[in-house]
């Protein structure tokens, strides 16, 4: 399996934490709410552990509502969003609070366009702000929605040579809700990747 | 003799980010440390004329290392340097008794202009 040395793993979590940084006060715009981010973690996975690697996010017998989006580019692959279902209603009630005609009731076919609207607004900014801290420029696919108990919605599991996976955990302050949110970048060669952080690291090494 | 400067984050992609902002007209030693119960150790014992540090750490986060610091020392300088650019994320560091804070990656610029302010003056 490629491998990649410590310090690029490193800038690539430091990367993941001002890209989900950035989408975090975007979404905490939207929701006029706090967003409690967790360390962001980043693993070189072989296609064959991805899906084990994504499973241990799933909690009990719970369902999960999930949006999954393909983004292209360099950096290619899929990112995907992961609710406990009941958490979803949470999230959409602190979504419908936060504008007029609040109290409402959502209407249930409300919650599943607002939850992917919502996804994709935080899978956007995370990925874009990633894509350009690598000098990269992403295409994304349409979001789609899947429900399930594991994680056999997964795709990639194809995919040769290696994946990497970005993952972070995110609380909404004095909320129930709890965010699971992947970034899996498959690559049969890390050459690009490499050469995109080391751009991103020439700066800080340098000498002027 | 150099002033001391406390940087505190878990990443050492982004300690370096900050360490290659430091002017080379000015007589600067650098602490590093990896979480906040690290810089919480090693702002005790160097007594840094200036303390850069992170939210998103493990061990202990910036927040309580912050309330920590400014508990031992309120006139120290903290500047929180973060990704974490929420609204109420700043309010509440500010709260703390942060002097500043700063959003990752940092501008060397800014880096400067904070040096200068708060280790010439």
């Amino acid at each position: 399996m490629g491998r990649i040395t410590e310090t690029e793993r490193d800038a690539l979590q430091e990367m993941m934490n001002i890209a989900f940084g950035q989408a975090a006060a975007d979404l905490s715009e939207v929701l006029d709410v706090h967003v409690v981010m967790d360390i962001p973690s980043v693993s070189v996975l072989s296609p064959a552990e991805v899906r084990q690697h994504m499973q241990q996010s799933f909690v009990s017998e719970s369902t999960f509502s999930i949006i999954g989006q393909e983004f292209g580019g360099n950096l290619k692959g899929y990112s995907y969003l992961l609710m406990q279902a009941e958490q979803r209603s949470n999230l959409l009630r602190m979504y419908m609070d936060a504008r007029p005609g609040k109290g409402d009731a959502v209407p249930e076919e409300m919650e599943r366009d607002l939850f992917m609207e919502l996804g994709n607004v935080l899978i956007g900014a995370c990925v874009g702000k990633i894509a350009e801290m690598l000098g990269d420029e992403v295409r994304y696919e349409p979001p789609a929605f899947h429900e399930g108990s594991d994680a056999s919605f997964m795709q990639m599991t194809g995919t040769e040579g290696v994946v990497l996976s970005f993952k972070t955990v995110f609380h909404f302050e004095d909320n129930d809700v709890t965010g699971y949110l992947f970034l899996l970048s498959g690559s049969d060669d890390l050459g690009w990747l490499r050469y995109a952080i080391a751009e991103f690291l020439r700066p800080y090494l340098e000498e002027d | 003799m150099p002033k001391k400067v406390l940087i505190v984050d878990d990443s050492m992609v982004a300690r370096m980010s900050v360490k290659n902002c430091m002017p080379r007209d000015m007589d600067i030693e650098v602490i590093e440390a990896k979480n906040g119960s690290d810089g919480l150790e090693k702002f005790t014992e160097h007594v840094p004329d200036i303390t850069f540090l992170d939210l998103t750490m493990p061990v202990m986060n910036g927040f309580e290392a912050l309330e920590k610091m400014k508990q031992l020392r309120p006139s120290a300088p903290v500047i929180v340097l973060t990704a974490d650019v929420q609204k109420k994320t700043t309010e509440k560091v500010v709260s703390l008794g942060a002097d500043r804070t700063l959003k990752k990656p940092p501008l060397k610029d800014d880096v400067v202009a904070i040096l200068r302010e708060y280790l010439q003056s």
